[in-house]
């Protein structure tokens, strides 16, 4: 069953065409991953999933086109994200910050401080919930983001670039919290990342972008053997 | 920790209503004073309902003046011209700001910053314009006095009853206050923290910013305009006088010296400049120049005005105390 369909989409900043004609499918409960050099347009594809941008072209999610609602709206339908950047509400505490995801997030919340406390303790932030955000490090900054996407109840989480300036101990933990969600929660995860190492382990498929296009898809060892890939990421 | 915390905010802040609450007898019903701490405790409802739009949610709004100087002649005109009672006049004042804060608001929804600052201060601009021009209804320059003032059997609402009259803004002033407190802790309060602290990750997590910019605009207009319509029924006169210049930047200098967003920062801030101002007060003009270098000594050394120097003075206090309050504080 398709989760998240999208067809022809496109998205054009003056004359460049950061996203192009783009037509590719999730799956529902799969890790898929999207990977291409700088520049490629993959935050760009979030901005327009997740309604901070429309273009064009349909984003049906759930049989349903969420292309072009605002970001609340889409945040209602059952789609949460995380930045690239760990932007939080850094003058409020880390419990406050996922309480806003547990309040705003969902129509007709109940129980909402249990709900912040089992997010709290499933992405393992307990301890450290009553500091304030811009005191915490970047690994908790991250994982606070986290916790209030998942605050929101999604069934498809939208992940860009979670690992960047992590140490290796932090990426391997993430890499299995990723995971944690996906068969635990039964959420159907997104990722966009440059360590294709990484990707690679965690995606079930992946889909390579560049100049806003789909070079290919598929599930990660065929990617990676792919020639086109090779080339754009080893410019050659 | 964090339950003792909140505790000891509470505990204060009741100390400090209790304080007010027993000025007039430790001053003795001192009547020039009193009628300073009036003014004082009006000045704070304004500063506090404008930090809420500004310091809470950081919408830019310099349209808090004409929200109150709209309060305070929808009151008075419909008393005068109608003869509705001030106790009606009141909250009508406070309706019809808030109608104005709602379509200002509206105006704004797709605006930030800076922008919202030249639409509300338009809003201010032409109100003095059609105060002053619509002479006919609004009295022009020289305003309008007559209406019926706030009465509870021979004691009225006026600088001649200070006893009385300060009681009586006391609890409009706790009661406004309260209103404050309670939005600022509520759902409404984290919506309007997070779309200030970071607008795009608010928004992924399902915050309406259309919404509750209205809101804000709405209810601290609401606040602004009921405290404007109290304001001319204590003093028994409108004028276009409460838009002047430097009325306008001596409520801005108020929240901003009791600290921007740090609730109850704007009321100590206007307690300060109020009585500064009346301290100052043989100076004439010359006064405001002593308001302008304190917003420049307050902005420089101090940004985060006065509620920011319990944070800036703990850690030299834990320098000096040693271990104990650094444990206090992780546990």
């Amino acid at each position: 069953m398709k989760i998240l369909q999208a067809k022809e989409v496109t998205k054009r900043f003056g004359e460049l065409a950061a996203v192009k004609d783009l037509t590719f499918e999730v799956e529902k409960g799969e890790i898929f991953g999207i990977a291409g050099p700088n520049g490629s347009g993959k935050t760009t594809l979030f901005n327009l999933i997740s309604g901070v941008y429309s273009g064009s072209g349909d984003i049906i999610f759930e049989g349903e086109n969420i292309h072009g609602l605002r970001p609340f709206q889409v945040c209602h339908k059952g789609v949460a994200r995380t930045f690239q950047i760990p932007i939080l509400f850094p003058s409020i505490t880390v419990y406050d910050n996922i309480r806003v995801g547990a309040h705003f997030g969902v129509l007709k919340g109940k129980n909402e401080k249990e709900r912040i406390n089992e997010v709290i303790d499933f992405v393992g932030l307990r301890g450290r919930e009553n500091i304030v955000a811009e005191h915490v490090d970047l690994f908790d900054k991250r994982l606070t983001m986290l916790a209030g996407a998942l605050a929101t109840q999604p069934r498809l989480l939208l992940v860009d670039e979670p690992i960047a300036g992590l140490s290796p101990r932090e990426v391997r933990d993430s890499v299995a919290l990723f995971q944690k969600i996906n068969r635990e929660l039964g959420i159907t995860i997104i990722i966009i990342e440059h360590l294709m190492k990484v990707l690679v382990e965690v995606s079930h498929r992946l889909m390579i972008i560049n100049n806003g296009e789909k070079i290919c898809i598929g599930p990660p060892e065929e990617v990676t053997q792919n020639k086109e890939v090779i080339e754009v990421y080893l410019g050659g | 920790m964090v339950v003792n915390k909140i505790g000891r905010k509470n505990a204060l802040l009741l100390g400090g209503v209790l304080v007010l609450g027993l000025l007039p007898i430790a001053l003795q019903g001192n009547a020039r004073i009193l009628n300073v701490l009036i003014a004082a405790l009006m000045w704070g409802v304004l500063a506090s309902a404008w930090d809420l739009c500004m310091g809470y949610a950081r919408v830019f709004s310099f349209g808090h003046l004409a929200f109150f100087t709209i309060g305070a002649y929808t009151a008075g005109l419909t008393a005068r011209q109608l003869g509705i009672p001030p106790l009606a006049a009141i909250p009508l004042g406070g309706v019809t700001a808030a109608i104005f804060g709602l379509l200002i608001g509206l105006l704004c929804l797709r605006l930030r910053g800076v922008y919202i600052a030249m639409v509300t201060f338009g809003l201010h601009m032409v109100l003095q314009t059609v105060i002053i021009w619509g002479r006919d209804i609004t009295g022009g320059k020289t305003g309008v006095t007559g209406f019926a003032p706030l009465q509870i059997g021979q004691y009225i609402f006026s600088p001649s009853y200070p006893f009385f009259s300060y009681y009586i803004a006391l609890g409009i002033f706790i009661l406004l206050l309260f209103i404050i407190y309670r939005i600022i802790n509520s759902p409404i309060g984290l919506a309007f923290v997070a779309l200030r602290d970071s607008e795009p990750y608010a928004k992924s997590l399902g915050v309406n910013e259309y919404k509750y910019k209205l809101i804000v605009f709405g209810i601290s207009a609401f606040i602004a305009g009921l405290i404007g319509a109290v304001y001319i029924h204590f003093y028994g006169i409108i004028s276009p006088v409460t838009l002047d210049i430097p009325i306008f930047l001596m409520v801005l200098i108020m929240f901003m010296l009791g600290g921007l967003g740090r609730f109850p920062g704007a009321v100590i801030g206007a307690f300060v400049i109020t009585f500064v101002t009346e301290a100052l007060r043989p100076l004439l003009l010359w006064r405001f120049v002593a308001l302008g270098a304190i917003v420049v000594a307050v902005t420089v050394f101090i940004p985060g005005g006065l509620m920011s120097i319990p944070e800036r003075v703990r850690p030299f206090i834990r320098r000096a105390f040693g271990r104990r309050h650094v444990e206090e504080e992780v546990s």
